[in-house]
């Protein structure tokens, strides 16, 4: 029997593991733009994050398929490679920007040069890795990241404007294209396909069953809800320090910074070590859906539940994503600029891998009685729509707005 | 259908970058400045109420300051529509002083009468920049 | 296999909709490959039926559509038995959920892959 402390915590692991360098990234900077006024996105995207999650963590629950068995399954072999491509180098693109990022964290913390800071971190994340169990992982990163709760502080001890903020939860349309970008860059940011991926394959880890379905809703509303909070912490920061100074926070120094101003030294540290442990574990998290992903659809042994060398190839394929995307960090192209390009190309990965799971959530041949709800089907088509419209809309936005350049 | 798309997306980007500089283009990269400018007064600020910790200054403050250079640089070797050639000359003047003072943040982060004296000079140059954009 | 008993006929091509692309376990619980086609036998107007599944990259290349697929089928050139492409009887299966579970390992079959030699590197590092 699992005791309530356990459930409790894994949610707690949920919602410091639900921010990650692209919603630091994005977040602040529409927040510094824009104001209080892309808050509603933020609500879009995380509801839509939350759907599917909740439908993977189900059929992998019920099924025992991660998200690739069902991918492959569902779209047949082409179609599931076409798929397996697109979503691999998404991922290649969020792991380099992820230990790029943890390497500006260390240089800021530290002071030594980026290079050497990008190796520490890709060989430290191996390291953990290779000696933790899957729960570990998901727990040493999600409670450590559980200080970016620092920004939420901020945002309170600064009185946000509430009617600004109910103003904001109103979806608005606007003319500019940079306002378009971030509301792509923002939704997408929160929809990142390596945790849909990662949460599949982690319920088939920890051997859920039809008994878990209760964790996976819990899970889903209370630590993604709260994972939307502080991303809307970090929105609110932005807009009452940064939007009256007209500072552009482009740089992880700028978003620690937003900690700072409020509570002096103390502050920056927690928020370093809080975007550590989210970005770390996001590199984690992210080199693991690769190799999940790639192992799901050729169908090799895979698994932390396994050995590494029950699991061989399965293992290789982790740690040449970490490889690779270290190798991509040490190019010299600035890792947030690599975030905004896996963030805004992971919108066109998404239609793909969401209409596999969908089909399968609602198929009472797989699910029986644990098959989706009326309210779970409908959810998953609107998404599924708008997420083909910001597919559509995400590449020409991006070369619009010269990645947000203005 | 898409590679063409970008293909020509690209080109009309890069021959967009090759013209001459637009009082537009000049005002982003003045805004740019001043950006920099007011966040590096608040890194120094924190300096100077002790408020922060040396290597982060140390390390934001090198980031920032060769973002400026970068802005001074850019800006420098733009070809500016006639009769902007003034604005574009104190911008860069502008974009050069506040590399100065970060650079002299970087070297000395602990200082904090030092930081005074940076983060008062930053404020003149955001003012300064602000005037650049609003000189129509 | 009881799926092939008289009047199941839709039964049976739903079982082949069903088995195409699946996970197949070996008798040990390890994955072992994905079923990447079926062997089907059968005379005109007489019954079909499942005798083999067909694994490998192989087997694979034979599958993609249009003017790509082509391509792939020249490059890839023909499946190579024993190498490129594998043939599991269908005696050897034991069960049909939501995976397909064989009753022999996967080295027997064949479908243990490169997972022996890889192992064995991946075997050399403390803790693995």
């Amino acid at each position: 029997m699992r005791t309530l402390l356990q459930i409790a915590l894994g949610i707690i692991a949920a919602i410091g593991g639900f921010l990650d360098i692209g919603d630091l990234v994005f977040n602040i900077q529409a927040g510094a733009t824009f104001g209080y006024d892309l808050l509603w996105a933020v609500v879009v995207g995380v509801v839509g994050i939350g759907v599917y999650a909740e439908m993977s963590g189900r059929v992998a629950a019920v099924t025992k398929r991660p998200v690739f068995d069902v991918i492959r399954e569902r779209l047949g072999y082409t179609a599931g490679l076409v798929t397996l491509l697109a979503s691999q180098a998404v991922n290649l693109l969020t792991i380099a920007a992820e230990i790029g990022g943890v390497a500006i964290i260390l240089q800021l913390l530290f002071d030594a040069p980026f290079s050497l800071f990008a190796l520490l971190a890709t060989v430290g994340l191996g390291l953990i890795i290779w000696v933790l169990p899957f729960g570990g992982l998901e727990r040493v990163f999600g409670y450590t990241g559980l200080l970016l709760l620092v920004f939420l502080a901020a945002a309170l001890h600064h009185g946000p404007d509430w009617s600004a903020t109910a103003g904001g939860l109103v979806p608005e349309a606007k003319g500019s294209t940079l306002y378009w970008y971030f509301v792509v860059g923002v939704i997408a940011a929160a929809l990142m396909p390596y945790e849909v991926y990662f949460y599949s394959s982690g319920a088939v880890e920890e051997r859920w069953g039809p008994r878990d379905l209760r964790v996976n809703r819990l899970n889903v509303v209370v630590g993604y809800g709260i994972g939307a909070i502080l991303s809307m912490s970090l929105m609110v920061v932005a807009a009452q320090l940064f939007l009256p100074t007209g500072v552009d926070p482009t740089s992880l120094g700028t978003v620690a910074l937003a900690a700072q101003i409020p509570f002096g030294e103390v502050g920056l540290l927690v928020a370093l070590l809080g975007m550590l442990a989210a970005i770390g574990g996001a590199a984690v998290d992210a080199s693991l859906a690769g190799a999940y992903n790639l192992a799901q659809f050729h169908g090799w042994e895979w698994g932390r539940y396994r050995r590494a060398r029950d699991a061989p190839r399965f293992t290789l394929t982790w740690i040449g994503f970490l490889a690779a995307g270290f190798a991509l960090v040490c190019t010299g192209v600035d890792p947030v600029d690599i975030t905004e390009y896996s963030v805004i190309f992971s919108v066109v990965a998404l239609p793909l891998t969401y209409l596999p799971v969908l089909l399968i959530a609602r198929d009472r041949t797989y699910m029986g009685e644990h098959a989706n709800g009326r309210i779970a089907t409908t959810l998953g088509w609107v998404y599924l729509v708008l997420i083909c419209g910001l597919a559509v809309a995400a590449i020409p936005l991006l070369l619009a707005t010269n990645a947000g350049g203005g | 259908m898409r590679r063409p798309c970008v293909l020509a997306a690209s080109c009309v980007l890069l021959l967009a970058g090759c013209g001459d500089t637009s009082r537009d283009e000049l005002e982003r990269r003045a805004g740019a400045v001043q950006a920099l400018a007011v966040e590096g007064r608040i890194l120094a600020d924190g300096v100077v109420r002790d408020r922060t910790r040396s290597l982060f200054v140390r390390v934001h403050a090198r980031d920032l300051a060769e973002r400026a250079q970068h802005e001074a640089e850019k800006v420098a070797d733009a070809t500016p529509e006639p009769g902007l050639e003034t604005a574009r000359d104190r911008t860069v003047a502008i974009a050069g002083r506040v590399a100065g003072a970060l650079s002299a943040l970087q070297t000395r982060p602990g200082a904090r009468a030092g930081a005074r004296v940076v983060r008062d000079r930053l404020q003149e140059a955001a003012d300064q920049a602000a005037e650049v954009i609003a000189r129509r | 296999m009881e799926h092939h008993g008289h009047g199941l006929a839709e039964s049976r091509i739903d079982l082949a909709y069903r088995l195409l692309d699946d996970q197949l376990v070996d008798a040990g619980g390890r994955r072992c490959g994905k079923v990447d086609d079926l062997e089907l036998t059968g005379a005109p107007g007489g019954r079909l039926e499942v005798t083999a599944i067909l694994v490998g990259s192989g087997i694979r290349a034979g599958r993609g559509p249009g003017r790509l697929g082509r391509w792939w089928r020249r490059r890839a050139g023909a499946p190579v038995w024993g190498r490129t492409a594998r043939r599991v009887p269908w005696s050897a299966v034991d069960d049909v959920t939501t995976r397909i579970a064989l009753r022999r390992d996967a080295a027997d079959l064949g479908l243990a892959g490169d997972d022996l030699e890889l192992s064995t590197l991946v075997g050399r590092v403390p803790g693995a």
